[in-house]
């Protein structure tokens, strides 16, 4: 919890700096995002690599593991396509903004580069809504829906940041179908993005 | 649109060839700095376009029809598949473990036979409490 409201908080000081003009003129935040991003993703990509735990979690899964995350994403991409009939946005302006799974810094601005800082904007606070909802939710969709319903819930975010509340509210015991639920999100989202931005 | 992806498949890459080097471990520590930096120019770019500052309360009730379908949808799927997975029905003991039935129970408390075949023995860093960079 404390993490999400540290990157809140920078997100809140960027807007608040250039909104009272406290930054120097011309400054291209443009351009700066897609640097950055680009240095991110470098990074993302060399710890996944580095990482010596994923061969030996992918090679040793049951199968029935991986229907959670088909889950997750049907799931998902059905509720916002099916929202989406109501919304100013399109049907894969609604979904991109759906696929972030709650990886709201790699999603937003993925789309502010494809689809404009406002769809961006509406990314970022629907995949930070999604983390929380997790974090609020978590005791009360184990007791009504199932433990892996936090799970499903907090997307690509339960190997780190909800899985602590995820390990005391569905059990220990869901801790390795979490994080291999959130593996395979976490890859996807930039392919799921960048797919639906540009059709 | 292809630049970030093989950016991303390039660093697995490299770090899949420099595994044997100890000290880049460290690597992995920028990734929290990278992001904050990431959200804080993305502000940057908010703060600075007056007319999306204006329908920020707009925007957020979007965002928040969105998540809710979002997540609606997901609960959903996992109604549809929880049957695969023992122990998973609604409440804590929903279903009483049974003896030979480790995947799901109590006693598989590190969830190696819920995810695994062969249950090997758990990877080290896998565990929760883990220090991981935080934030997405």
């Amino acid at each position: 919890m404390g993490g999400s409201l540290v990157i809140l908080c920078c997100f809140c000081l960027g807007t608040l700096c250039a909104w009272l003009g406290w930054l120097p003129r011309g400054l291209p935040a443009h351009d700066a995002t897609l640097y950055v991003l680009y240095a991110l993703m470098l990074l993302v990509g060399f710890s996944i690599g580095y990482d010596r735990r994923l061969g030996e979690i992918l090679r040793t899964l049951r199968p029935r593991v991986l229907l959670l995350p088909l889950a997750t994403t049907v799931g998902t991409f059905a509720g916002t396509a099916l929202v989406s009939l109501f919304m100013v946005y399109s049907l894969s302006e609604c979904l991109a903004v759906g696929s972030g799974f709650a990886y709201y810094s790699l999603s937003s601005v993925f789309i502010t580069q494809y689809k404009g800082a406002e769809l961006g904007t509406v990314s970022l606070m629907a995949n930070i809504l999604r983390e929380l909802i997790t974090l609020v939710f978590a005791p009360l969709l184990v007791r009504w829906i199932s433990p892996l319903a936090p799970i499903s819930c907090g997307g690509a975010s339960t190997m780190d940041t909800t899985l602590p509340v995820i390990a005391r509210c569905a059990g220990q015991q869901w801790v390795f179908v979490s994080i291999v639920h959130a593996m395979i999100l976490d890859f996807s989202v930039p392919f799921w993005v960048t797919f639906f931005c540009t059709h | 649109m292809f630049i970030p992806i093989s950016l991303m498949l390039a660093g697995m890459a490299l770090g899949f060839c420099l595994r044997k080097v100890g000290c880049l471990a460290l690597v992995q520590r920028a990734i929290t700095p990278t992001i904050l930096l990431l959200l804080f120019v993305l502000g940057v770019a908010v703060g600075s376009d007056a007319e999306l500052m204006g329908n920020l309360p707009l925007l957020g009730g979007r965002a928040l029809a969105l998540t809710l379908a979002g997540v609606g949808g997901s609960m959903i799927g996992v109604l549809l598949i929880r049957r695969h997975f023992p122990g998973a029905g609604a409440g804590r003991h929903a279903r009483a473990p049974m003896p030979g039935d480790m995947a799901g129970s109590p006693e598989d408390a590190s969830g190696m036979a819920t995810a695994f075949e062969d249950a090997p023995v758990p990877p080290a860093a896998a565990r929760p409490g883990e220090e991981r960079p935080h934030g997405r």
